[in-house]
């Protein structure tokens, strides 16, 4: 429980917390199911978004194909359902495995060309993005199978159903992070790139699943979005890409590498989503809420910063182990 | 030549545990061996001993699958063998501490030692058992401390241990050790020697690398000595052999080591830098010391005493809490080292060059050139390589840093020019204080010689040195003062008289006397 305060984004949770019992009891919308379950559909949807840029974070690469992924895979699932009168059950997999693939894609060139994520996804990302663009001609698919439409729009009071996905993932990646080999190994090529090399550690294995992973998250992240918007268009994704690095770095995500706190992610999402409902029922236009997001990525890392010279002298230089609670991811 | 050895016609017999043949690799055209060899017994400690560049470090990248050798064999018991991995040669039982620190700083000390190899339970990675399989390694190099702790709470000294707890977890046949020493205390050391005799008992070949030759006398029964990538010395016993003669096959002429002896107090002047009743955020208390112009003072103490730290803060980088700095005799508050350089004219030539010392990528003019950029700027701050040039190639060529341009990367250079360049830094910022944090740690006879001489030329100009060792011979050679620290206090200052045997028995007895007091006071 001690741990659970002493994370980075537990004073952030609190914050919200207290913001949100404040607004809910100053306003009248605020507090209402209704507005609840929007903030909540919109954190569950930031949260995909952001596991999927988390986990290529934590081996120190990036990608800037999230977007792309899921435009392209939103287009797929919609086309194969809407036009190809595939069983829903089949479109979605068809989606997932497409996602996997575009992730791999990116993960072997990196891994085999060694180049860096950013110039290798910014060039797949937007090849991704004009596919879906070209296959549709930039027609969204209006047919939208009516479970996904029960996912993304279904509530049961204020609960969001998307929330049962959304934690399931940010869950699953989590404890894969900390146990599983290949998590642990993802992890050590981000912290120390050389050390992991020779330990024996398969790094461009490792790099290879980080990307392929990406994708798939991208992908279910897509699939959660087609219902919230009822249209598969092959814009989704476009808007994308600041929330998907704002999300892991408010939630105390490292850009160089080697941590992926996806319980942080989640409270980042939420917090993000809290926002951007508040600064709208505040009538506050959206203009000013980008901003508040920009400023909000700016606090996370100077929090991280504070907690950190509070935490220990200097970066490794402190008297030695003057804790011995903090561990792992 | 002692009896134990074998004679000649039954080594050529006896195949060795492991052994380089013949060995050729170059890089980008640059010739790193050409034809080295290296021959190691089963139950032996080899010493492997070059200057700085002279191929040691691709040999051992090429005895662990790091690079494959352009010609020659790798033979295991008289059997070739070829490691395509780091990995591979790891399976075939041979493993290496390196001598830079390998470790992921947010894993724990257990996960590091066991990294790539994590115990599971079910397929899933299990911290209790990882912590349990750990510990006993932990142990044996003398680090007794939680094995979950987060391996970024260690001292370099720390590090240094676990690498080799890492390497002795392998249960390896053939152990490398890429200069272990080179961060250690006299006394970790003297740890060290009994695990490795125990270990060499065991059935383990190591190969030692080092530029000590104390500890080559002490722990290693044959010698091996490599200069441009051939071998000078080839397999012949440390007893065989002087001191003078292995240096004489390291550097190729005779050098006449320096030593200081005789200027004690040469022309000590007004104090330069005073700390009065100074205590900091890392936990110093009530430290009071002097520096003056014309004088080196040495800081000597067990890693984790707290020296970088004292360092760290008079420049800027720890906060002060309390009590006084007095600069040239006037009070100063030192909030950054930018403050204490431009201000005070107070220079860090940092322990660690790698992280702190040198920007690697950039070219060896603009790392000199860093500190005087300030100076040299020109209108909106623009400043040209021609410029920095005047101020950066004296000190350069005066340290005799081998260098092919003064473009080439930083990176490029063998580790005893990277340290001078790293001092040149300060010699071209004119800096009045210096603290040489460790210069010398990792880098060859020759090299240590030159930064020694560098360091009294310095004071005999004027300058006032800051000298934090944890080579007491080097402390003892070169300080006119020595104040040991233990536990961030001051525990007593010595008077040096340049003779190494009674004060090393003094500054120990100081050292030994004070941890005493500190268990006594805890129990």
């Amino acid at each position: 429980m001690r741990r659970l305060f002493s994370t980075q984004w537990a004073p952030l949770l609190a914050a919200t917390a207290v913001a949100g019992i404040v607004l809910g009891l100053a306003t009248k919308q605020f507090g209402t199911a209704f507005n609840i379950y929007t903030i909540l559909q919109t954190t569950a949807i930031y949260a995909a978004i952001g596991l999927s840029q988390m986990v290529v974070l934590a081996i120190a690469d990036m990608s800037l194909a999230v977007g792309g992924i899921a435009g392209l895979v939103t287009i797929a699932v919609g086309g194969l359902y809407g036009v190809q009168h595939w069983p829903i059950g089949a479109a979605i997999v068809a989606g997932l495995v497409l996602g996997l693939v575009c992730g791999l894609v990116n993960g072997l060139i990196i891994a085999e060309m060694d180049l860096s994520g950013f110039i290798v996804t910014l060039a797949t990302g937007t090849a991704f993005t004009g596919i879906a663009y070209g296959v549709t001609s930039a027609i969204p698919y209006s047919n939208i199978p009516p479970v996904l439409v029960s996912l993304g729009q279904g509530r049961a009071s204020f609960f969001s159903y998307l929330l049962v996905p959304a934690i399931a993932m940010s869950i699953a990646v989590g404890a894969g992070f900390r146990w599983l080999p290949i998590g642990r190994a993802i992890l050590a090529v981000g912290g120390n790139r050389e050390a992991a090399l020779l330990a024996g550690i398969r790094h461009k294995r490792a790099m290879l699943v980080a990307h392929a992973l990406s994708g798939l998250l991208a992908a279910i992240a897509a699939v959660m979005y087609i219902g919230v918007l009822e249209s598969a268009t092959p814009a989704t994704g476009s808007e994308w890409l600041i929330i998907s690095f704002a999300v892991p770095i408010i939630g105390g995500t490292a850009l160089v590498g080697g941590d992926a706190p996806a319980a942080g992610c989640f409270v980042a999402a939420l917090v993000l989503a809290a926002i951007n409902d508040v600064l709208i029922v505040l009538n506050v236009n959206t203009e000013a809420v980008q901003m508040a997001e920009g400023l909000l990525i700016f606090a996370a890392v100077m929090s991280g910063k504070l907690a950190q010279s509070v935490g220990r002298a200097s970066p490794g230089r402190g008297r030695p182990l003057r804790s011995a609670g903090s561990l792992g991811p | 030549m002692t009896s134990e050895q074998a004679p000649p016609d039954v080594r050529e017999t006896t195949p060795a545990a492991f052994a380089l043949e013949d060995v050729w690799k170059s890089f980008g055209g640059v010739t790193a061996l050409s034809g080295a060899s290296l021959r190691l017994r089963p139950r032996e400690i080899h010493a492997l001993i070059g200057e700085n560049g002279a191929g040691k470090s691709t040999l051992i990248n090429i005895a662990t699958g790091v690079h494959r050798p352009e010609r020659g064999r790798i033979l295991m018991h008289g059997r070739e063998v070829h490691f395509a991995t780091p990995g591979a040669a790891a399976e075939h039982g041979v493993s290496v501490v390196h001598q830079e620190r390998n470790l992921v700083r947010k894993f724990s000390l257990a996960e590091n030692l066991l990294l790539g190899r994590q115990p599971l339970t079910g397929g899933v990675v299990s911290y209790g058992k990882m912590a349990a399989e750990a510990r006993p390694w932990l142990e044996r190099v003398g680090l007794h401390l939680d094995p979950l702790a987060e391996a970024s709470s260690l001292s370099p000294g720390q590090a240094q241990l676990l690498e080799i707890a890492k390497a002795l977890s392998r249960r390896c046949e053939v152990l490398l050790l890429d200069e272990p020493t080179s961060s250690i205390t006299e006394a970790e050391f003297e740890h060290l020697r009994v695990i490795l005799t125990e270990l060499c008992n065991g059935g383990t070949s190591i190969v030692f690398v080092s530029h000590k030759l104390e500890e080559v006398y002490s722990l290693c029964s044959r010698i091996t000595v490599l200069r441009d990538g051939r071998n000078i010395l080839n397999d012949v016993p440390v007893a065989a052999v002087s001191q003078e003669e292995i240096v004489r096959a390291m550097v190729g002429r005779h050098i006449e080591l320096f030593a200081a002896g005789g200027r004690r107090n040469a022309r000590a002047g007004a104090p330069r830098l005073e700390l009065r009743n100074v205590s900091t955020e890392f936990g110093h208390r009530g430290l009071d010391l002097t520096i003056r112009r014309g004088e080196i003072v040495g800081l000597y103490g067990l890693v984790g005493a707290g020296r970088t730290e004292l360092a760290r803060s008079i420049i800027g980088l720890g906060r002060i809490t309390g009590g006084e700095i007095v600069v040239n005799g006037k009070p100063a508050r030192i909030r950054n080292p930018y403050d204490a350089l431009r201000h005070h004219r107070i220079g860090y030539v940092s322990e660690d060059r790698k992280d702190e010392g040198l920007i690697l990528r950039h070219s060896i003019s603009r790392n000199v050139g860093i500190t005087v950029w300030q100076r040299i700027e020109r209108w909106m701050g623009w400043i040209s390589d021609q410029r920095t040039r005047p101020s950066v190639e004296p000190p350069l060529q005066h340290l005799n840093v081998k260098m092919q341009r003064i473009s080439q990367p930083a990176g490029s250079l063998s580790g005893g020019n990277q340290q001078k360049v790293s001092a040149a830094k300060w010699i071209a910022a004119e800096a009045e204080l210096l603290i040489f944090d460790e210069p010398t740690v990792g880098i060859d006879v020759a090299a240590k010689d030159a930064m020694h001489r560098l360091i009294v030329e310095l004071v005999e100009n004027g300058s006032a040195i800051l000298l934090i060792s944890s080579d007491l011979r080097e402390v003892v050679q070169l300080a006119d003062r020595i104040l040991v620290m233990g536990d961030f206090r001051l525990l007593a200052e010595i008077a040096n008289s340049g003779e190494y045997a009674p004060i090393s028995e003094l500054v120990m007895l100081t050292i030994t006397k004070a941890t005493r007091d500190v268990e006594a006071a805890a129990a």
